[in-house]
């Protein structure tokens, strides 16, 4: 046992969905490394991603993920989570969504630090829907690294050099890091291990 | 001074709904009714001046008051639900009843600093018109505003697991309900109707939540001038009055709007985010 993750025999199933999406995946991430994984659409990996932030519960199996439960909310605070989906609500600034997240995680980390670190400005009232997509990703992944969380949950980032240069300063800083993708592109090295799945199982 | 979290999200929610334009034109609207009522009233003089004032003041209430409590709850969960924002919230540390019942704060507050505007506005005309501060007026603007609240957390019970239309119709149905009953016991009440009939109001108006009125607008109602706000009924050729709602119903409708914020904040623990 450790404090990295530990996912044994998980298969998670929807509500009525007569199919897993993902069945029977194993797999262990040690504190500290990373892993990358990739696999066409639909193939389980944003599923997989949401049991280990505590979004859907295992229909079977078990997760541990640093030394909890991921339905303990005190643990996801410790988890720095940026979605596939661009999830903001109509109206809300830039700024402000980094104050929640940093309310959240109770970190007193600056805002303008995190924001200069994926490339926006140090002070950002804009609203995000009217950003371009490009930015719009990138304040999803400010959210994700805002407070330096011991462990970041990318689901389908964009390969940005700032993507590629947080990942691997988080790495050198010893962050936990999981990371999926369609397209692993350069993730895999950068993070060092790789795990394809095909219809919901490991290959 | 750094914000709890639930602090942080309630500001920030209640920041995106200001910026909401539907909610911007709908307060905007609600002012310039306003502003016509007080060029009419302005040309009336004696009590029908004062009931214009009072009878289009009701009809604001209820007819804007109630379509944003619909826009205000239907639209509470289903969207950002979808967005997967509620999704990243949970994600980064909180519980879904928490953000659920945040949610559901923030539009209530909105919804009754609408209210509080509106009724603002209502008061100035009234102190343009010459007749000073109108308080049966201010009392109805709360009993108004517990009618909406009853609607607004209606519609959010059930907004995190049906659109956000269906959700509005369900607490538009919930508030015609609430006037059912309430109408329905003052027929019984003045005899309009059927004394065997008790064994069927009776329950019914025990549980199911009661529309509040105001007296002011029971006061209208005797003076045939009440307007959409609280048309008298007719049945069989008697004119029934509904009367004044009494405290137990203003709690007993305020427990029923707690009910439905407690299933919406339970709809949302239920929710796939």
């Amino acid at each position: 046992m450790h404090d990295g993750i530990i996912v044994r025999q998980l298969t998670v199933r929807y509500q009525g969905t007569a199919t897993p999406a993902i069945t029977d995946i194993t797999c262990d991430v040690a504190p500290g490394a990373g892993l990358c994984i990739s696999g066409p659409e639909g193939s389980g990996k944003t599923t997989l991603i949401r049991a280990l932030v505590g979004l859907v519960p295992p229909t079977q199996g078990s997760i541990s993920v640093l030394g909890s439960s991921p339905r303990d909310p005190q643990l996801r605070r410790r988890i720095g989570y940026a979605p596939d989906r661009l999830p903001f609500p109509r109206g809300m600034r830039v700024i402000d969504a980094l104050r929640i997240i940093g309310a959240i995680r109770g970190t007193d980390a600056s805002i303008a630090d995190t924001l200069t670190e994926v490339g926006l400005q140090p002070i950002d009232r804009r609203i995000i829907d009217g950003l371009e997509l490009g930015d719009i990703r990138r304040v999803s992944l400010a959210c994700a690294i805002h407070g330096s969380p011991e462990l970041l949950i990318l689901d389908d980032p964009w390969e940005y050099p700032e993507t590629m240069d947080i990942i691997e300063r988080a790495r050198t800083a010893g962050t936990t890091i999981i990371i999926a993708s369609p397209d692993p592109g350069g993730f895999p090295d950068l993070v060092g291990a790789h795990l394809i799945l095909e219809a919901g199982t490991a290959e | 001074m750094t914000l709890s979290a639930p602090a942080t999200i309630f500001r920030v929610e209640l920041a995106i709904l200001t910026r909401r334009i539907w909610l911007q034109i709908a307060t905007l609207v609600g002012l310039l009714i306003l502003g016509i009522v007080a060029l009419v009233a302005a040309g009336q003089s004696g009590q029908h001046q004062i009931d214009i004032l009072e009878t289009n003041s009701a009809s604001l209430l209820l007819i804007g008051g109630m379509a944003i409590a619909i826009g205000l709850g239907g639209g509470a969960f289903s969207r950002d639900a979808s967005s997967g924002y509620l999704g990243l919230l949970v994600g980064s540390g909180m519980t879904p009843s928490r953000i659920g019942a945040i949610r559901i704060a923030v539009r209530l507050v909105a919804l009754a600093a609408v209210f509080v505007i509106w009724g603002i506005g209502m008061q100035l005309v009234s102190l343009g018109i010459g007749r000073g501060i109108n308080g049966p007026l201010i009392v109805h603007v709360g009993a108004a505003l517990e009618n909406a609240g009853l609607v607004l957390c209606a519609s959010a019970s059930l907004a995190s697991v049906i659109g956000p239309i269906a959700a509005g119709v369900f607490g538009l149905v919930v508030f015609i309900c609430a006037q059912a009953v309430v109408n329905l016991k003052a027929d019984l009440d003045q005899g309009a109707i059927d004394r065997s009939s008790r064994v069927f109001i009776a329950p019914v108006f025990s549980i199911l939540p009661r529309a509040i009125v105001s007296p002011m607008i029971a006061a209208l109602q005797h003076r045939k001038d009440a307007g959409p706000a609280a048309p008298t009924i007719d049945i069989n050729g008697l004119t029934v009055y509904v009367p004044a709602s009494r405290p137990l119903d203003v709690i007993w409708t305020l427990l029923w709007t707690l009910i439905f914020a407690g299933l919406a904040t339970y709809g949302v623990r239920r929710r796939q985010l």
